[in-house]
């Protein structure tokens, strides 16, 4: 059990693992009325290869751990959500790379919410015929993010940015691929990956210890069961999978997004967010508001208020993001690689500073939401990290991280490029059956 | 017991309503200025849209948009943002900083204060050579809002709940488009925009609020009384909406895109504003029809027949409308249509269980108690109550809600009018 004062960032924080081998974290947050918890099962839309003890291989089609985070919902008398609703709660879920995540927000009804969250996840009844009826439900969320030109662009880059890391597909999987699922994959699918050993719960708000942890560590008495397969990842080249694609979509102009990919050279945990962190900082003095460079090239109209720029490292895979909504295509992505080329000829320790202190002023503000902070604590869970530590990292960093770092991913390495361009516009008017 | 705290109000002497809550919640200060103008004309909307955005590109002691940022950074990284946003038949300029607080940093300076100063320099100190604005901020300004105006349509949700309003509203201040229009951006650009943005700042409601860890209430009111300078003569009020209660545009209109799933949006009228009797009552129906996941159309439309991802409503609460919006396929529209004109018939006849009224009413009640946990709800709710001439406390707000009787329900279902279907349809090959 590991109970932890974080003065300095006025934060508690309580760790402990069940018998069962459930990991529980409580964050207390006296002043909130909000009382949130939060299942994390490790296992996201990445997770679809099993090997067994004999060596055989299982795998499972794509998209089917957020399906089973829809069914999960749907799949007994009485519909899941009314069980909170009844109680003032609120219940939701969505299903991540490497996690599904099951949570619900209360302001009373703490303990009895957490029942049936548990209950709900860990008693899953399937049923053909609801099976069926979710199938029409993903297929309208999968056809509703198709239409969106910011999550097009990511997908487009994440395919191109790879050969094989299942974290190239679509979280939701295909029309085609959630058709394959049947009651017996997803009971399959279930019995693998739901172990109690396999999820953590995070538990944040105003709540009282006692009676939490003494239900908790009643239900989760029972030792760990003995596991006969793990979890298979693909091998990653360090190349990017296709360098250019283009495609079409009912836009205002057009959108483009570089990527680079991180070499899989997969470092300890703890290095990971650090690098985390430092390829961010990295990105924020390049293309940051403050310095030159953001400012040459929106005063060249290659840029606007719609620039964006991130790195997202997860478990196994690393990549960094520049998005930009231009007329000038090409002109833009040169000039944006050129920025990022050029990086270690204008290095600046003042800058640095000031970047320093910014991500330290980014690291309080998120401790306002609950929900951030839960998101942010499964992310650094993953990686056997603790979000409160991060402030001490941010510290540590030095300007020799960045410079090194730049040298690795971005230095004369060949990004993708993604370019959505805009259908001819073409919006008429039909009346329809008039009233 | 909520855990929550209230805001104090204050004037400051040229007429700036301020108001500070002082609660140790947060890890940030937020600091928030809206300047409330009516909806009055595209060409009025235009101007007032280009203004924050002209402000954000200079001012005096930040002469440029670098200037800005770089003061902003070296305030650990605060968070600026300027809109322009619509309720009721309000246009609000919207200005807000949120600021780390100086209890975790070692600085010998009051970040809070400096983050006061820092608003009060980008809002009443601009940037103007000649008497005018510097014209490459107005391009710059212009050049931004005609592409967001454009890109609405990017996102297929917020294209059909825009246009199901603008039909709805037709000849109403309600359907000009916060942003305004490219026409309206046109007819003014020979206007001096600084003339007229002086008239803003002296004759408009200009709100203020301070929410955070801050030394006192006090403190905070004397610094920017004394520092909030400027020559005011407030004329304008606070709310400018008009109700209309007859003659409503009843129409039922599709448009094409180079889509792959229909967009429905789907207006109703309701005479019930904030300090209407019945207000209490209408946000509970909202609920029972379409606010939440236990509500009458997710259950029909997305639990039981599978019709949908989404479908939700959301209240508009100073102009009196209901919007439902939802994800379908084409082929569905008719029955998605039949369903919701059950659902209203519903609630009309009383086929209300007792379940969903207690359901929807917890559900509200938990809604206003963690909205006090999120400093930027806070301010949100707190100014909505302002426009409407209603101040409550969340503990009213909380205690009305319990008081709602099944009869009110009724009521408020037997007010309603459904006006008006958007719909938004995969089209054919433009080519």
């Amino acid at each position: 059990m590991i109970f932890k004062n974080y003065d300095k960032i006025e934060e508690r924080y309580f760790q402990k693992e069940l018998k069962a081998g459930l990991k529980v974290i409580l964050i207390p947050r006296d002043k909130f009325n909000k009382k949130h918890a939060i299942l994390s099962v490790n296992a996201g839309s990445v997770d679809l290869k099993l090997k067994d003890s004999k060596g055989g291989m299982i795998n499972y089609p794509i998209g089917i751990a957020h399906f089973m985070e829809h069914i999960l919902f749907e799949n007994r008398e009485g519909s899941i959500i009314d069980h909170f609703s009844r109680i003032g709660s609120s219940v939701n879920a969505y299903t991540g790379f490497n996690n599904t995540n099951y949570y619900f927000n209360t302001t009373n009804n703490f303990l009895q919410s957490l029942k049936y969250l548990l209950g709900f996840i860990l008693k899953p009844n399937f049923d053909q015929q609801r099976i069926e009826h979710e199938k029409n439900v993903i297929k309208q969320e999968i056809k509703m993010y198709k239409d969106s030109p910011g999550w097009q662009s990511f997908y487009q880059l994440l395919q191109s940015l790879y050969f094989e890391y299942p974290i190239k597909y679509n979280i939701a999987g295909t029309a085609e691929s959630i058709e394959s699922l049947d009651k017996e994959i997803l009971e399959d699918f279930y019995q693998k990956y739901y172990r109690i050993d396999n999820m953590t719960l995070i538990m944040i708000g105003d709540i009282k210890h006692d009676p939490v942890l003494n239900y908790l560590s009643n239900t989760f008495s029972v030792g760990k069961k003995k596991r006969d397969y793990k979890k298979v990842y693909p091998v990653e080249p360090d190349q990017i999978q296709s360098a250019q694609k283009e495609l079409q979509m009912s836009i205002s102009r057009p959108i483009i997004s570089i990527g680079y990919k991180e070499r899989s050279n997969y470092s300890q945990k703890s290095e990971i967010i650090k690098q985390d962190i430092v390829t961010n900082m990295l990105l924020e003095m390049i293309f940051g508001k403050s310095n030159d460079n953001y400012h040459n090239l929106y005063n060249s109209e290659l840029i606007d208020e719609n620039f964006s720029f991130n790195y997202m490292r997860e478990k196994n895979t690393g990549f960094a993001k520049i998005y930009a909504e231009t007329v000038h295509i090409d002109k833009t992505i040169n000039a944006l690689i050129e920025v990022l080329n050029k990086f270690d000829k204008d290095v600046n320790l003042h800058n640095f500073k000031i970047v320093k202190n910014k991500y330290i002023g980014r690291f309080y503000r998120s401790l306002n939401s609950i929900e951030t902070l839960s998101s942010q604590i499964i992310k650094y869970n993953n990686l056997e990290q603790n979000y409160f530590n991060l402030i001490n990292t941010i510290e540590s960093i030095k300007l020799d991280d960045l410079i090194k770092q730049h040298s690795l991913i971005f230095n004369n390495r060949r990004p993708v490029k993604i370019i959505i361009n805009n259908i001819k516009d073409k919006l008429r008017k039909t009346p329809c059956n008039a009233k | 017991m909520i855990k929550t705290s209230e805001f104090n109000e204050y004037k400051t002497k040229n007429d700036i309503d301020l108001y500070v809550n002082k609660t140790d919640k947060f890890k940030t200060n937020y600091i928030h200025l809206d300047i409330i103008r009516p909806l009055s004309d595209q060409n009025e909307v235009s101007k007032n849209a280009l203004i924050p955005y002209i402000l954000y590109r200079g001012s005096y002691k930040y002469p440029t948009n670098q200037a800005i940022s770089r003061e902003l950074d070296k305030l650990f990284g605060a968070d600026l943002n300027v809109s322009v946003a619509r309720r009721g038949e309000n246009q609000l300029l919207r200005f807000s900083i949120e600021i780390i607080n100086d209890k975790f940093i070692n600085s010998k300076e009051n970040l809070t204060k400096k983050a006061i100063d820092f608003l009060y320099q980008l809002v009443f100190n601009p940037f103007v050579v000649d008497e005018k604005f510097k014209s490459d901020y107005v391009n710059k300004g212009r050049t931004f809002i005609s592409e967001k105006i454009l890109s609405l349509k990017n996102d297929k949700n917020s294209y059909v709940i825009e246009r199901c309003y603008q039909e709805m509203c037709k000849d109403e201040k309600f359907s000009l488009y916060t942003l305004g229009t490219q026409k309206g951006l046109y007819n003014t650009r020979s206007d001096n925009l600084y003339t007229y943005y002086r008239k803003i700042l002296k004759e408009s409601p200009i709100e203020v609020f301070v929410i955070g860890d801050i030394n006192s209430e006090e403190d905070i009111y004397n610094y920017i009384n004394n520092n909030y300078k400027y020559d005011r003569d407030r004329k304008l009020p606070l709310n400018n909406t008009v109700m209309k209660t007859d003659h409503f545009n009843y129409v039922e209109l599709a448009e094409e895109d180079n889509i792959s799933q229909s967009r429905l949006g789907v207006g109703i009228r309701v005479p019930i504003t904030r300090n209407h009797p019945l207000y209490f009552a209408l946000t509970v129906y909202n609920g029972i029809l379409g606010g939440f996941s236990h509500s009458k159309l997710f259950n029909t439309i997305r639990k039981e027949k599978g019709l949908a991802y989404y479908i939700n409503t959301r209240l508009e609460t100073t102009k009196g409308l209901i919007l439902i919006n939802a994800g379908i396929n084409q082929d569905d529209y008719s029955t998605v249509k039949k369903i919701i004109k059950e659902k209203l018939a519903e609630i009309r006849e009383g086929k209300v269980s007792k379940e969903n009224i207690e359901w929807t009413k917890k559900k509200l009640i938990s809604k206003y108690e963690t909205l006090s946990d999120n400093n930027h709800s806070v301010v949100n709710a707190f100014l909505l109550g302002l426009i409407n001439g209603k101040k409550d406390s969340l503990n009213f707000v909380i205690n009305s809600i319990k008081q709602v009787k099944k009869e009110d329900i009724i009521k408020v279902a037997k007010m309603v009018q459904l006006t008006t279907y958007f719909l938004l349809i995969p089209g054919s090959d433009p080519n």
